[in-house]
């Protein structure tokens, strides 16, 4: 089942989203300006916690097809 | 560990989540393995979910200080009014007698102190990014409702000075209507001198 493109495709997708929120997260503390800042609340925060998202969700189905992770 | 220290932490977890991520992303295979899943488990979940937290924490902490309010040029003429000379200015003598921490003063006058205050203020916040950037600042800067009492009393109610202060004996329903806000502490001829930074003809 982790071989399935289809099933892992969220995963990869939750990953990359995640890459990019905590990307705006080091830009926003390094330069501590209120344009990063409010990026990193707006779109970075959402961004990380789709990404985690992602990833439960493909856990639980890839637990629910299989049985196991 | 001190304070100071915690964004370079931060920043180094972050840089060490999105190395963990892009290795996993370019050896899918490793996935097949027991110890795939647990950095798998670790980068997309674990440590996002600390960083964020820490994040979010320290990004909070840090916007609660003059400077960040006064990084936009339409706040300058309050900072300056903190710094003036004048002990008739509310603002002015709380911040020069420190009364409120110097450093959150603005943060500690208009963060409503209820459970979803300081929510309610960053929400403000964007909304005045969006007002600085695309509308542009309204000529006269007026606070979103009228200053709550509630404010002033958390600290100063049962005060020594507020409780023996004659006029606020003289009425004993004065009290309530403070505490119901039908009678402000700023109103003329009480503690009506605040900001000050427009002039009367404005």
């Amino acid at each position: 089942m982790m071989n399935d493109p289809k099933m892992m495709r969220w995963l990869w997708i939750g990953c990359a989203l995640e890459i990019t929120g905590l990307l705006l997260g080091i830009i926003s503390a390094a330069l501590f300006h209120r344009i990063t800042m409010t990026l990193f609340f707006v779109i970075g925060i959402p961004m990380i916690l789709l990404g985690m998202v992602c990833y439960i969700v493909t856990v639980i189905r890839v637990i629910i097809s299989k049985g196991a992770f | 560990m001190t304070f100071a220290a915690g964004p370079y932490v931060i920043v180094g977890l972050m840089a060490l989540n999105i190395v963990l991520l892009a290795v996993l992303l370019a050896q899918r295979e490793w996935f097949m393995q027991r110890l795939g899943k647990v950095l798998l488990l670790l980068g997309a979940l674990a440590l996002p979910a600390l960083v964020l937290s820490a994040a979010v924490h320290i990004n909070m902490e840090n916007s609660k200080e003059v400077s960040f309010c006064l990084s936009c040029h339409e706040m300058e003429a309050y900072g300056e009014s903190l710094e003036e000379d004048d002990d008739e200015r509310i603002p002015t003598i709380h911040y020069q007698n420190n009364w409120v921490h110097k450093e959150k003063a603005c943060y500690e006058c208009h963060t409503d102190y209820t459970l979803y205050g300081p929510i309610k203020a960053k929400i403000q916040g964007l909304l005045h990014m969006n007002v600085h950037y695309f509308k542009g600042a309204p000529k006269k800067i007026e606070i979103y409702q009228p200053y709550n009492n509630r404010e002033c009393l958390r600290c100063h109610e049962g005060a020594k000075k507020f409780e023996e202060t004659e006029y606020h004996q003289q009425d004993p329903k004065m009290r309530v209507r403070l505490k119901t806000n039908k009678q402000s502490c700023m109103d003329k001829g009480c503690h009506d001198v605040i900001h000050e930074v427009y002039s009367d003809d404005e």
